[in-house]
C-alpha cells in the first residue's frame, strides 16, 4: 500500500495518507484555499492517518484509540479538518481555537460561536454569496497577542452544508451554492464560493454573534451580556495545551473588549440583510490585548470538613465578573468555572468564615420560602464544588 | 473554628450577607465547568457521521458501528448522569455527532 505525508500549510505535523491513488485529484476537491503539499513519507510523527482500503476510508486521529470509517471520502476529510484544527491549537499556544464560523464584514470578523442547528453554515453561504469574505463555517483560530488585536485566522476549507438544504433558502442563494458545489454525500455537501478567504489570513474579531433561529419569529440583533457570550466561548473553545487561566483569560478579553450581539431571525434574508446593514462598514478595533500576569497551577489540599467546620475564601482565588456572570479557574488550572447568582451567593458569604450548616441558616432565614431540603442539598453541592477546586480554605489554616 | 450565631440574623441581616436586595428570590447555586484538557471534545468541531450513508439501498448496517466508534467516551469525573449517558449513547447510536450528542444529552465537559 502506498503511503506518503500530507503537509497542511500552517501545521508541522503531516497526515499519514495511505492506499489512495491520485491524492491530488482527492484533497484538491476539498483544499482549493488550503495549500498543501504531499511528500514521500517522512519520519514525522503524523497527527492524523487516513487510509483507503480499497472500499473504505478510515480515519485515525492521535487522540483516537481506534480509526473510524467512513464509506465516502466526505466524511473522512470532514473530520480530518476538525483533527487539524485541534492540531493547529495544539501547536501554537498562542492560539485558541473556536468551533464557530466567521466572515469578514466591513474592517473585521464577525464571529457564531455554534449553536446546534442555529443555521450558522447556511448563513455563512449566504453571506459568502452577498460577496463577504468567509474564514471558517465551522472552526476559526484566534491569535491573542499582547499589543496587538484578537485576531481571526481564515482555514481556508470550503462551507459544508447540511443536507437536505432547507426549502425556504432563496433562489440566489441556491444558485451560489450550485455554482460552486464540490463533493458530498447524503449527509453533507461541500461548496468551495470564490469568497472563501486563503488559509491564514488574519484580520481582527469586530463583533461576536450568537444566532438563535426559530420558526416565525421576526429578525431582530439585540445587544447581548458579554458576560453571557463569553460562556458561549468557553464552550466552544477546544485548545487542549493552553491551561485554563489562559483560556479564561484570553476569552475573557475577547468577551470585554468585542461587542456581542444576539441576532434572533427565521428568513435568512432578512437576517442577512440585517447583518449587513450593521456591519458592513464597520472599522476594525482598536482595543488591544493587554500584558497580563499568569497564574501558577497549584495542587489541591483535600479538605476533611464536615458540615459545621468553617471554610473561607482561598486567598489566591481569584473570581472575575463580566457584565454580571462570575468566572473562575480551579486551582490546578484545568478548568473554568462559570458562577450563576445562587453560586456568588454562596462565594460572598466565605468571605468571612462560614460553615456549611451557618450558610444552609442564613439561605434559610434569607429565603423562608424556599425548601429548606432544596437549600440544604445545594449548599452541601455548592460547598463540595467549591473544595474539589480548590477554592477554599480551612478557616484557621 | 469560628463560632457564629447566624441563627440570630434577621432576613434582612441575612440578605446583607448574601449581598442581595429585599426582593431578590432564591437561585439554585450552580458551577459549570469547562475543562481545559476535555476542552476539544466538549466543542468539537462538527465531526461527521456516517449515519446517512447507513441508509443505502443494501441496508448495510454500519451507521451504529461507525457513530458509536466516533463518539469518545465520557470522563468518569465529569458529573454526567446516567440519563445523560444513556442520551448521549442513544444520539450516538442514531448517528449524532458528538458535538451534537453532547448537546442532546445537555452535557458540559
Amino acid at each position: 500500500m502506498n503511503a506518503f505525508d500530507l503537509k497542511l500549510r500552517g501545521l508541522r505535523a503531516p497526515v499519514l495518507v495511505m492506499g489512495i491513488e491520485a491524492p491530488d485529484r482527492l484533497f484538491d476537491e476539498y483544499f482549493q484555499n488550503w495549500s498543501y503539499d504531499i511528500t514521500p513519507r517522512s519520519a514525522a510523527e503524523p497527527f492524523a492517518t487516513l487510509v483507503f482500503d480499497g472500499e473504505r476510508y478510515s480515519l485515525k486521529t492521535n487522540l483516537a484509540t481506534d480509526p473510524v470509517p467512513h464509506k465516502s471520502p466526505v466524511n473522512a476529510i470532514c473530520d480530518l479538518v476538525a483533527a487539524a484544527a485541534r492540531q493547529r491549537a495544539d501547536e501554537r499556544p498562542e492560539e485558541m481555537c473556536l468551533h464557530a464560523a466567521c466572515v469578514q464584514m466591513g474592517a473585521a470578523l464577525v464571529v457564531f460561536p455554534a449553536v446546534r442547528r442555529a443555521g450558522k453554515s447556511s448563513l455563512t453561504m449566504a453571506l459568502a454569496a452577498k460577496g463577504f469574505k468567509v474564514f471558517g463555517d465551522d472552526v476559526l483560530s484566534v491569535t491573542s497577542r499582547p499589543g496587538a488585536p484578537v485576531m481571526g485566522n481564515a482555514t481556508g476549507s470550503p462551507i459544508r452544508l447540511r443536507l437536505p438544504l432547507p426549502p425556504e433558502l432563496p433562489d440566489w442563494l441556491v444558485d451560489h451554492i450550485d455554482a460552486y458545489r464540490g463533493p458530498g454525500n447524503q449527509q453533507y455537501l461541500y461548496v468551495s464560493p470564490p469568497q472563501i478567504a486563503h488559509q491564514g489570513v488574519q484580520v481582527p474579531i469586530g463583533a461576536l454573534i450568537h444566532l438563535e433561529r426559530g420558526d416565525d419569529i421576526a429578525t431582530e440583533l439585540l445587544a447581548m451580556s458579554p458576560g453571557i457570550m463569553l460562556s458561549r466561548l468557553l464552550k466552544q473553545n477546544f485548545a487542549r495545551s493552553a491551561n485554563a487561566d489562559r483560556i479564561l483569560a484570553d476569552l475573557f478579553g475577547l468577551a470585554q473588549n468585542t461587542p456581542a450581539f444576539l441576532l434572533r431571525y427565521s428568513n435568512i434574508e432578512e437576517a442577512v440583510d440585517t447583518l449587513a446593514r450593521q456591519f458592513q462598514n464597520q472599522p476594525a478595533p482598536k482595543k488591544l490585548v493587554q500584558e497580563r500576569p499568569t497564574q501558577g497551577a497549584r495542587s489541591i489540599t483535600d479538605i476533611p470538613a464536615g458540615p459545621e467546620t468553617a471554610l473561607r475564601q482561598h486567598p489566591t482565588a481569584l473570581l472575575r465578573e463580566l457584565g454580571g456572570e462570575h468566572f473562575a479557574t480551579n486551582q490546578t488550572l484545568t478548568r473554568v468555572l462559570h458562577l450563576n447568582e445562587g453560586a456568588v451567593r454562596i462565594w460572598k458569604l466565605l468571605e468571612q468564615p462560614t460553615s456549611e450548616t451557618e450558610a444552609i441558616e442564613i439561605l434559610h432565614t434569607a429565603f423562608p420560602d424556599a425548601s429548606l431540603v432544596e437549600i440544604k442539598a445545594d449548599t452541601q453541592k455548592t460547598f463540595g464544588d467549591l473544595k474539589d477546586a480548590g477554592l477554599v480554605e480551612l478557616a484557621g489554616s | 473554628m469560628q463560632e457564629k450565631k447566624s441563627n440570630k440574623l434577621t432576613r434582612r441581616e441575612a440578605m446583607t450577607r448574601l449581598g442581595v436586595v429585599a426582593t431578590a428570590g432564591y437561585i439554585v447555586p450552580g458551577l459549570a465547568a469547562f475543562s481545559a484538557a476535555h476542552a476539544s471534545t466538549a466543542s468539537d468541531a462538527s465531526s461527521s457521521s456516517d449515519s446517512s450513508d447507513s441508509s443505502t439501498a443494501s441496508g448495510e448496517s454500519v451507521a451504529s458501528v461507525a457513530s458509536v466508534a466516533s463518539l469518545p467516551s465520557l470522563p468518569s469525573d465529569a458529573d454526567i448522569t446516567q440519563e445523560q449517558k444513556d442520551t448521549y449513547e442513544q444520539c450516538g447510536e442514531g448517528g449524532g455527532s458528538e458535538a451534537e450528542c453532547l448537546d442532546e444529552a445537555d452535557i458540559t465537559l
